[in-house]
């Protein structure tokens, strides 16, 4: 099942994911140096992919020197160059312009197989070159339909085999998409109805690369969630490089205090009424990890400090809100936590949140085709956080970092049992 | 070989402007960068859609924006189709709305992170709103009204072989 997974999500390449057990000792994530912030791959290009990056800045250079490549043979007489000058001058723009995008995703799919392990990945690229190749020529001679039969498949296997999906991989999914749109324009005397509903298909096959693509970000993600050091973050997140794993003793120490501290100090606050007369912006608690922020607590200097927390995290259950966590941020975007509880307070940042002005709450996340909703702003880079969970009987493994949704789930079904 | 294959790139720009069926081409392009635009558009409501009911609704004006954004575009992409001047002009503030909006978001991006920009950002917000402009310049003249409210303009051009017009319908002829 295991081995059937990490196939179908393509996850054994191109990021090797540290183990978060603690037992795999030294991690080693290329690329990156201890220290560095991980994000998930959705909003980078990994690094097998950054040689197709070169060949995309260079491709209209490129381009512009086989036209004209071309052109001289022709003007010497060369059969072949003729016709090829002959047929692209005679095709519609649409089609020229669809021919080039297909043509350029075909390029850089030939360059992944020469920047990636062998494997059967690398075969799934050079039959997909091959075939993109075909199919731009096609476009060009007017063989239309087996032309978009092979982008659509190809669009299709980035659905299924593309995971983890990064900024190169929907880059190339965009062009073909854009081509696949220039061959469904929409013409007077097109009675098919199989040409008419083209344009509809086009939309089918953008909300499904998306969709595809929200989960392949998402099926790469560390087991628990992705706060934790050495782990695959979920998108918009951030999480340092990490040396190890194993807290020193007096790292633990530290932690400790630190949390028993904050489960002392939230105790007034179990009542948001309480909260929101104390400053926090509680507003309607909705799901289980509503943020109430308390803005004058927000840049005032104090980090880490149990007494001054800068929000307070409830969950809304069927017996009214309770308080699960807190959440310590650091006063600017570029400040770091600080680092005594070692790899047991982890701090995160978070990427490319979309933040709604009206009203003003987090929106979403960028969505893969790189915007945010309408009238909400993408906030590109966070200041660092770190979340406690305060709640009783809360595992010692779980004090800080990620909550458990399914221990969480669990907790509030007793609360159920403890009412009836 | 065609005629097309053989003639100047500055020859066929200006036989374009006195011929705009040869500009046909352009629309059909802009229509498929427009549609584009707004299934992308239509994907981001669906997406704003499952954080709404996530959020029971907390943040439906977002919904109700992209969605009505997404209805927009589709609609400007049929109606540059049909050469509606409101298309061209509606679409040209949307794509200067997008590109500058989108060129903030990535300068901050590298400002803030400082990593170099993403693909995506950059392709959907930059140079896909770029392209469209350029473009929408390139087809003015398909646009009727736009062409008749500016009579004197259109028949100031230069001729095909880039002399001067030998009459002027508010000057008189040219000595």
């Amino acid at each position: 099942m295991r081995v059937a997974a990490s196939l179908w999500f393509h996850a054994d390449e191109p990021i090797v994911v540290p183990s978060s057990d603690g037992s795999g000792g030294a991690t080693v994530l290329e690329g990156f140096n201890i220290g560095d912030n991980v994000g998930n791959p959705l909003y980078t290009v990994v690094n097998e992919h950054l040689a197709a990056v070169v060949m995309l800045l260079l491709l209209p250079l490129l381009t512009w020197m086989a036209i004209r490549f071309v052109r001289v043979l022709a003007n010497r007489g060369m059969p072949r160059a003729v016709g090829i000058r002959v047929k692209v001058a005679d095709a519609p723009l649409n089609r020229r312009v669809a021919a080039l995008a297909v043509a350029w995703s075909a390029v850089l799919h030939a360059v992944l197989v020469f920047s990636h392990d062998v494997s059967f990945y690398t075969a799934l690229y050079a039959a997909g070159a091959a075939a993109l190749g075909w199919a731009a020529w096609s476009i060009v001679s007017a063989r239309r339909r087996s032309a978009v039969s092979i982008v659509v498949v190809s669009i299709a296997a980035y659905w299924f085999l593309g995971a983890p999906p990064d900024q190169l991989g929907l880059f190339v999914k965009l062009m073909e998409l854009l081509a696949l749109a220039l061959l469904a324009i929409p013409t007077a005397d097109a009675q098919r109805r199989l040409r008419r509903m083209a344009p509809a298909g086009v939309v089918c096959l953008v909300v499904l690369t998306s969709f595809a693509a929200w989960i392949g970000a998402f099926a790469t993600v560390g087991a628990d969630g992705g706060h934790h050091g050495g782990e695959f973050p979920s998108p918009a997140t951030l999480v340092p490089y990490v040396e190890r794993l194993e807290p020193t003793p007096a790292e633990a120490a530290f932690a400790d205090e630190v949390y028993w501290a904050t489960v002392a100090a939230v105790g007034k606050y179990q009542d948001p009424s309480a909260a929101q007369a104390a400053g926090y912006d509680v507003g309607t608690i909705r799901g289980l990890d509503h943020h109430a922020q308390n803005p004058d607590l927000v840049g005032d200097g104090r980090i880490l400090d149990p007494e001054y927390l800068e929000s307070l995290i409830y969950a809304e259950t069927p017996h009214g809100p309770i308080l699960v966590g807190v959440m310590f941020e650091t006063d600017g975007i570029w400040d770091t936590g600080p680092t005594d509880g070692g790899p047991i307070i982890m701090w995160h940042r978070h990427e490319n949140v979309c933040f709604s002005l009206l009203p003003p709450a987090i929106a979403g996340i960028e969505s893969p085709f790189g915007i945010c909703p309408l009238g909400s702003l993408n906030i590109p880079y966070t200041g660092e956080m770190v979340h406690a969970w305060t709640l009783p009987g809360m595992p010692e493994e779980d004090h800080w970092g990620h909550l458990d949704d399914e221990w969480l789930e669990a907790y509030i079904r007793g609360l159920d049992q403890h009412d009836r | 070989m065609s005629d097309d294959a053989n003639m100047s790139r500055r020859s066929r720009r200006a036989v374009e402007e006195h011929e705009p069926e040869k500009l046909e081409g352009w629309l059909d392009v802009m229509w498929a960068v427009v549609f584009l635009q707004g299934s992308i558009l239509v994907a981001t409501s669906l997406e704003s859609l499952v954080i709404n009911i996530g959020t029971g609704f907390a943040i439906a004006p977002i919904l109700l924006f992209t969605s009505l954004a997404a209805f927009i575009t589709l609609m400007t992409a049929k109606g540059l189709r049909r050469r509606r001047s409101w298309a061209r002009r509606v679409t040209i503030v949307t794509e200067w709305l997008v590109l500058v909006v989108g060129a903030a978001e990535v300068v901050a991006t590298v400002a803030l992170a400082g990593t170099a920009p993403q693909l995506m950002p950059v392709a959907v917000t930059v140079v896909m709103p770029i392209a469209v402009l350029v473009g929408m310049r390139r087809i003015r003249v398909l646009f009727p009204e736009e062409s008749e409210a500016k009579p004197a303009l259109r028949e100031d051009e230069a001729t095909i072989d880039g002399s001067l017009p030998r009459h002027h319908s508010m000057l008189g002829p040219i000595t």
